[in-house]
């Protein structure tokens, strides 16, 4: 059966696959994620901080990526996040959701 | 770190319902990335007001954002709470604590009176079957408070911590009391039995009967103080989890307190 994402859910689905796809490229925190995704995108993503501790915790919960604390040279503790193998996995399970959500929307929009 | 920024996180910190030491960590994660974007936003050339605004408004919380996190952390039972009405979870509440009591108190009770505790007891054992009555009470609610309520304030956290302590206290010295009335009680006999022991002359029948009740006395006296001992064990097993808990809960906040302040 073909893997599809929840309509209902899309901007869920979206914020999650964006998060995943930005912790394959190596680990980041909370704000270098959110700096990292709209310097990627040309701004065209901005999620509020509000969207991605909920998201972050969740996905760490699920096994996805693994928070790691580490005193940086200030001397402030930050939590860095990685992407697990199970998490790899599930990034690229949803990338082929994506582009089959993709698909049929351009087969409507196009034709 | 800036006084905006500080009130921000205090903010954050009095919405967010979730448990210690979750709940600092995350405002320790928190705090770190606010910093970071206040250096960064500064550095870029905002005035300092500006980047407190900004920042301010980047982390602001919707209450649909924070209950999604809550959720993150929440146990089924947890979840089975929340959707109860206030009203009715206060109820709840309050059964399952007399239950709890009532259930503490008849497991203890058949517990000792199979080992024939009562049977030889006077009132400082039943004083210290009280105290561990109370000390189980207090840890389980305590336990319920931290993981299912949530509802704590670091200030007011080692209240009850104290009267497992002073339980454990008078449990040992229910157990000492007990010792002395036991041997002031069988005192007299111990004297003549020391005479008999002394004395050249073969063992008579009274004699014998004396030893006797003083083995029995001796076997009473040896249920007494273990399981008064057995009690105090399990009290002070008590108070040593609640207070590893509690000093984890208490470092995760201190940890937060000095990072934030610097």
């Amino acid at each position: 059966m073909e893997n599809k994402i929840n309509v209902n859910d899309l901007a869920r689905s979206c914020n999650e696959i964006l998060v995943l796809a930005l912790l394959s490229k190596g680990r980041l925190h909370g704000y270098q994620l959110a700096l990292e995704l709209e310097k990627r995108s040309g701004n065209y993503f901005r999620l509020t901080y509000g969207t991605i501790y909920p998201l972050m915790h969740k996905l760490e919960k699920q096994g996805y990526i693994k928070g790691e604390w580490e005193v940086e040279e200030t001397q402030r503790k930050r939590k860095f996040y990685k992407l697990t193998s199970a998490g790899q996995k599930h990034l690229e399970k949803s990338k082929m959701e994506w582009l089959g959500f993709f698909e049929h929307l351009v087969a409507i929009l196009g034709g | 770190m800036e006084q905006e920024l500080r009130k921000k996180l205090r903010e954050i910190s009095g919405q967010l319902k979730l448990s210690e030491p979750v709940k600092s960590r995350l405002l320790l994660e928190i705090a770190g990335d606010m910093e970071e974007s206040w250096l960064n936003l500064t550095s870029s050339g905002m005035t300092t007001k500006e980047a407190e605004k900004e920042i301010c408004e980047r982390f602001s919380f919707s209450e649909s954002e924070l209950a999604e996190l809550a959720e993150v952390y929440l146990s089924p039972v947890q979840r089975l709470l929340g959707r109860l009405s206030s009203n009715l979870h206060s109820r709840f509440e309050k059964i399952l604590f007399v239950l709890v009591l009532m259930v503490v108190g008849f497991l203890s009770g058949r517990y000792f009176l199979r080992s024939s505790f009562f049977a030889h007891s006077n009132i400082f054992s039943y004083i210290g079957t009280l105290c561990l009555i109370t000390a189980i009470y207090v840890f389980l609610k305590k336990l319920y408070v931290l993981y299912v309520r949530r509802d704590f304030e670091i200030t007011t956290l080692r209240y009850s911590v104290g009267l497992v302590a002073f339980c454990g206290l008078m449990t040992a010295v229910c157990s000492f009391l007990v010792l002395l009335d036991k041997v002031a009680s069988i005192a007299p006999k111990l004297i003549i039995l020391s005479r008999t022991v002394i004395s050249p002359q073969p063992l008579t029948e009274a004699g014998k009967n004396l030893w006797t009740s003083v083995m029995e006395w001796g076997l009473e006296l040896g249920v007494l103080e273990i399981n008064l001992l057995i009690m105090l064990m399990l009290i002070i097993f008590i108070w040593f989890v609640l207070d590893d808990r509690l000093q984890r809960i208490e470092q995760a906040s201190t940890e937060l307190l000095l990072q934030v302040k610097t």
